[in-house]
């Protein structure tokens, strides 16, 4: 191959695809393409500083939010009768506004908080993404050999060398709980990722604690009833577009990562999967839920009920029902030579728990038997 | 994990009316929309303009969004493009000499990038700034932009070689 017949496959290795092994042999032994392509990053990083630049400017209005279907004419030239009381009170209710609307415009584009929690007894991690503001709240429930993990975290304020964090947290004991029992309803832990009412049941008797991390360092959280989470993250001026930069982008071969993932079938785009995972486990796996068409296992060892498909970087390529499948993932799904054997399970439904509008959402990594566990719950 | 909740939750506000929910998300797109525009038309009063356009779709037919294909915020994206690309063509002629670079001394990498940026025809152009800056994958721009995942690809690499060139050739040359 020569450059000419090359420079596409640089452009495609600058947006993190596998390429031929004749394609890479050629980049990896030419000047000019290696050139090419760290042009290609530097193009990027320029870019972004010159959006970090611009952002500075805040929007300077708000749109008129006009009410939907109301005919704004008749409305608005109609006499109707108002009492005094009741126009003072809606003059009073417009300052309110106009001082909120300024404090808003004040307050626009506040730093993010992106952060990886990680359980060092599984390995298994999520990442996350907050504002101080934000109703959002990072969450991670790692199913461990012994135990189950539970952590919620909330920013309560953003700024760049220190984050103020409330942290609540809990472990699941092992056993088999009483079905219908409160310890039960815990224990459908697969709750949290479905319904904000889910979260709140867990961690409904747990005590929140105030940490301040500090922007690059680790902090260790230790967890109510035993265990520990560890933290890490870094504050950003613009929402940062995925956490690749939490997840190994050269996972170990018996490790998988999923993050910012997609999945087609044929030419089909079934919709972006939310979240982010990885774990390294007997039978590293992990579970999305992509409704209406079902939910998806994939693990790296052969598991009951599984197909064979085919990993190769971030791409996971499988057959089932006379369709062909594409999983895109940001990152690198598994380590070790590729392309590599995958296995993968379609359940016909998200886990119950999620209720009849599941997300677009990772359910659940780590070993094979909890991931297919939580598809139950 | 929270923030697809939070974005399901959103939607369904967005649909119900809800103006507190809007003006939330208003705070939190609208410098990054503008940003786009700004680079996409090269001109500040008219990407001011195009966004709150924008928003007021999104305000106005919010059933257009299919939370199966994209985020909120890549319908918006998408929404600003479609309006963007419509304003250019209403006012390329006048707005072309506007958004052309400016002759003279140019001094940091940042503005020898905002000008080789500006070089390039509005299309590719806000293709790079969309997955570059604002970090849609392919898949997600051929939702927003209603092309094909492998027209987005070639498009992007079409568009890299633009600018590259461009770049490259108004770049000083470095002391040895």
């Amino acid at each position: 191959m020569n450059c000419q017949e090359v420079q596409p496959f640089v452009s495609a290795l600058h947006e993190g695809e596998s390429v031929s092994r004749e394609a890479a042999d050629h980049i990896r032994n030419c000047s000019a393409c290696r050139a090419q392509l760290e042009d290609y990053a530097r193009m990027g990083v320029e870019l972004r500083l010159l959006a970090s630049s611009a952002s500075e400017e805040v929007p300077t209005r708000l749109p008129h939010l006009p009410l939907r279907g109301r005919r704004w004419r008749p409305t608005l030239t109609a006499r109707v009768l108002v009492p005094r009381f009741a126009l003072g009170a809606g003059v009073f209710v417009i300052l309110g506004l106009s001082v909120g609307l300024g404090w808003m415009r004040a307050q626009s584009g506040g730093l993010w908080f992106q952060f990886d929690l990680n359980n060092p007894a599984t390995y298994a991690r999520v990442g996350c993404l907050i504002q101080a503001d934000d109703p959002a709240q990072g969450g991670f429930l790692s199913a461990g050999p012994h135990k189950q993990i539970g952590i919620r975290v909330k920013a309560l304020d953003v700024h760049n060398d220190v984050v103020r964090l409330m942290v609540r947290t809990r472990v699941f004991e092992p056993g088999e709980p009483v079905p219908g029992s409160a310890e039960d309803k815990a224990a459908s832990y697969q709750a949290a990722m479905g319904s904000r009412e889910g979260i709140d049941r867990i961690f409904a008797n747990t005590t929140p604690r105030e940490f301040d991390y500090v922007p690059g360092r680790t902090l260790e959280i230790p967890v109510e009833g035993g265990g520990k989470i560890l933290l890490t993250g870094a504050v950003f001026k613009l929402r940062p577009s995925f956490s690749a930069e939490w997840f190994p982008v050269t996972p170990k071969s018996d490790e998988v990562v999923l993050s910012k993932a997609a999945l087609v079938r044929g030419s089909e785009f079934l919709g972006e999967v939310q979240g982010s995972g990885s774990a390294q486990a007997t039978n590293s796996a992990f579970g999305i839920c992509v409704p209406p068409v079902g939910a998806f296992v994939f693990a790296l060892k052969p598991f009951e009920g599984a197909v064979q498909g085919v990993v190769e970087f971030g791409e996971a390529r499988f057959k089932m029902d006379g369709y062909s499948y594409t999983l895109f993932s940001a990152t690198p799904i598994t380590g070790g030579q590729q392309p590599r054997e995958i296995w993968v399970y379609r359940g016909q439904n998200c886990p119950p728990s999620w209720g009849p509008a599941p997300p677009h959402h990772i359910f659940g990594v780590g070993d094979v038997s909890n991931v297919l566990d939580a598809l139950r719950k | 994990m929270a923030t697809v909740e939070h974005e399901q939750e959103l939607w369904e506000r967005l649909r119900r009316g809800d103006t507190e929910a809007f003006a939330g998300f208003y705070r939190q797109h609208a410098t990054h929309l503008q940003g786009f525009l700004r680079h996409y038309l090269g001109d500040a009063k008219a990407a001011e303009d195009v966004a709150q356009e924008a928003f007021l779709q999104l305000w106005r037919h919010p059933n257009g969004f299919n939370p199966a294909r994209a985020t909120l915020k890549a319908y918006l994206f998408g929404i600003a493009a479609k309006r963007a690309a419509d304003w250019w063509r209403r006012c390329a002629r006048e707005e072309r000499a506007v958004a052309s670079p400016q002759a003279g001394f140019r001094t940091d990498a940042a503005t020898l990038m905002e000008d080789a940026l500006a070089r390039l025809e509005p299309e590719p152009r806000s293709l790079l700034w969309l997955r570059e800056v604002e970090g849609y994958s392919c898949a997600e721009l051929a939702v927003m932009l209603d092309i094909p995942p492998g027209t987005v690809k070639s498009r992007l690499f079409a568009a890299r070689e633009q600018l590259r060139r461009i770049w490259r050739g108004e770049k000083p040359q470095e002391e040895s």
